[in-house]
């Protein structure tokens, strides 16, 4: 089987010129085959397909797919300095997922995972918002699979919750897009502006994918209830996809700032608060996502570096701490910090991986983050001195996100530490283990040697990261804060972890609506129903009239009632041509 | 009183703990004062002027730090409700 695939493999690279065929599109086609290949041949196929997709990056700057449909030339594959780095860590990261989950047995959740990655990358490289759309839309769809691939009831509602927020946002850029092809005479997916309806169609549906506030309800919703490999794969495309259309097609756009300080600070508190480990992950995300946000706000060549950096590297520490907690899960059976604690010995390996996705959350030195926010942090100040207010705020909002981000410190000390343990664990699987493993080493390496982020960053303009001042000033603002949380939790004022369930955005669709907007919707319903039956009746009286007039003679025993209808008939119809000759 | 195996696997355990806690502790407030001390040695520059004040990176994560768990403890009370708030949830995982 391994020579049949490594032979198809040959054929297609042999076959294929280079720039033939989109990026992802193997990955897609290969995952129609993959339900049909035995268990140990999976994740070697997939990682075929990932490979064979990758090795079309191999192509200069430009458009090299171009497929005419009614009447608009699609760009299915257009490449860029923009494009670049987004789709080669979406292939490092599939891949990392694929080993992840080489223990993994759901034929659904693999393939859909697998044509999932595909569509992500596929979309990147879309150089039109129609192929956007398609690419859009089946990321959508996939990714739904992957969720339902948990087979539990709460993984089943949650995917329809996430199905119908997706297809919104889909719905939203087909209509923009419209609007777009109205307005400008073409669909090129290029700069947006935002003073026309098209600019704001588009921007929403890229801020339900990037989760925006009050648009973020389907992410905290949905990816816990994911397995654990599923779950890796989840966080790692959607929302930096968004990132990616934001940073394309809205850079400089000011109220991104505003957007991306919000979504930096709010979840902090769902963070301190919040007991399901994995859903304390998810509001990390989210708050993670305003930095680069805020970055594409500022949209000058430093802070698209800085959110490009960012989101590199962030799919890269985010799957490593979904890894390491999928991997409690897996063990422990709950992702409840209330129920888990001294786990180090247990899961050391697991252990170093959380903390050190934890570090790089935090930005601290020789980490890949602190090397990309840095960037994101002198735009801003350079933005500042320029005389803008609000990127003023916006710094001191990421500031403060910065500092309390360390709330998420209590990932590791509540899961690994914090309370004796004396649970008997089982063997962490091969994969999991290596795939943590790599994903740790890299997040090191792109902080210790930023050189190798520049050369795969659009601009050339970059800022270096450590000089001392800066590392020591933001070592003291991350070391001041993890005192505050030590003194905290010795005083006994840090937030005890309960179970309970802390409402988020996605209260308005489940429980607002069904509450308030339900009984309402009822009501209409009713009526159009009642007015139904009126109108019915109506119509029933006047064919019953005109039954009762063909089966009765009106002008005796001569004249039948059909051929009174039909005299009555021709004589209008002959009045109406009259009337329209004598006008 | 004599302890049985698990009991004395479960002190060791708190001890092994708090052996951990304490020279995590130490670690840090190594790093604190090494930090201090630069702080009080180097010039230290920001991206605005209100961070070149003494100490102002210090001051603003402690501080951060305390308001957002503050805003935590506030906004519990409006935020939280019941494990089971929404019924089609944790019917069949608690995970």
């Amino acid at each position: 089987m391994l020579d049949f695939a490594l032979m198809l493999w040959g054929f297609f690279l042999g076959v294929l010129p280079l720039g033939g065929m989109p990026p992802g599109l193997a990955m897609i086609l290969g995952a129609a085959v993959l339900p049909f290949l035995s268990l140990a041949m999976r994740p070697i196929w997939m990682l075929l397909m990932i490979a064979l997709s990758a090795t079309t990056l191999l192509v200069p700057a430009g458009e090299h797919v171009l497929w005419s449909v009614l009447g608009f030339e699609l760009s299915l594959y257009y490449a860029d300095a923009l494009s670049l780095p987004f789709s080669l860590v979406f292939h490092i990261a599939a891949a990392l997922a694929v080993i992840y989950s080489w223990h993994v047995r759901s034929r659904l959740e693999l393939a859909a995972g697998l044509a999932y990655a595909g569509a992500a990358i596929a979309a990147v490289h879309a150089g039109d918002l129609l192929s956007l759309f398609i690419w859009w839309e089946i990321t959508a769809i996939t990714s739904v699979f992957v969720l339902l691939a948990a087979g539990t009831y709460a993984a089943r509602q949650a995917s329809m919750r996430y199905l119908v927020v997706q297809v919104a946002s889909g719905v939203l850029l087909l209509g923009g897009a419209g609007l777009f092809y109205v307005e400008n005479g073409h669909i090129v997916f290029t700069s947006i502006t935002l003073d026309s309806g098209a600019g704001w169609f588009i921007l929403l549906a890229f801020g339900i994918k990037a989760a925006f506030p009050l648009l973020n309800g389907w992410l905290q919703d949905a990816y816990p209830k994911a397995t654990p490999s599923g779950a890796v794969i989840l966080s790692i495309f959607t929302t930096k996809l968004a990132i990616y259309a934001l940073a394309r097609g809205f850079a400089g756009a000011e109220i991104l700032i505003w957007i991306g300080g919000v979504m930096a600070v709010v979840p902090l508190v769902f963070i301190l608060l919040e007991n399901d480990l994995r859903r304390v992950l998810a509001f990390s995300l989210n708050n993670q996502l305003g930095f680069m946000v805020v970055a594409i706000g500022v949209g000058t060549p430093l802070a698209l570096n800085g959110a490009v950096a960012l989101a590199f590297v962030h799919i890269l520490y985010k799957a490593l701490l979904f890894m390491a907690v999928g991997n409690v899960v897996y063990h422990t059976g709950t992702a409840k910090l209330s129920e888990l604690g001294g786990l180090y010995r247990q899961l050391p390996m697991t252990m170093l991986c959380c903390v050190i996705g934890v570090l790089a959350m935090m930005a601290t030195p020789l980490l890949g983050s602190f090397v990309a926010k840095t960037q994101i942090m002198t735009a801003l100040g350079d933005g500042g001195g320029s005389g803008g207010g609000e990127f003023v705020v916006a710094y001191l909002m990421l500031l403060l996100a910065s500092a309390a981000i360390h709330g998420s410190i209590k990932i590791p000390y509540f899961t690994f530490f914090a309370r004796p343990n004396q649970r008997n664990l089982g063997k962490t699987p091969v994969g999991v283990g290596i795939a943590m493993g790599i994903t740790a080493v890299l997040c090191v390496i792109l902080g210790v040697f930023p050189q190798i982020f520049y050369a795969i960053l659009p601009y050339a303009k970059v800022k270096n990261p450590y000089d001392l001042s800066h590392v020591t000033g933001h070592l003291q603002l991350l070391a001041f804060a993890l005192l505050a949380f030590v003194v905290l939790l010795r005083l006994g004022l840090y937030p005890p972890h309960l179970r309970e369930t802390l409402l988020n955005s996605d209260w308005f669709y489940r429980r607002l609506a069904p509450q308030y907007i339900k009984p309402q919707m009822a009501q209409i319903l009713a009526l159009g129903k009642a007015s139904d039956q009126r109108l019915d009746t109506a119509l029933a009286r006047i064919i019953a009239g005109a039954r009762w007039i063909a089966d009765h003679p009106v002008a005796g025993p001569v004249i039948p009632g059909p051929a009174a209808l039909v005299q009555v008939l021709v004589l209008l119809l002959i009045i109406a041509i009259l009337y329209v000759n004598l006008l | 009183m004599r302890l049985n195996a698990d009991e004395v696997k479960y002190k060791m355990e708190v001890l092994a703990l708090r052996r951990y806690g304490r020279l995590f502790l130490v670690c840090l407030a190594a790093l604190l004062v090494v930090l201090l001390v630069i702080e009080v040695l180097a010039v230290r520059h920001g991206e605005f002027a209100f961070e070149d004040l003494p100490f102002f990176p210090a001051a603003f994560g402690f501080g951060g730090f305390v308001l957002m768990v503050a805003l935590g403890w506030g906004c519990r009370r409006y935020l939280a409700r019941s494990a089971r708030y929404y019924s089609d949830e944790e019917r069949d995982d608690d995970a």
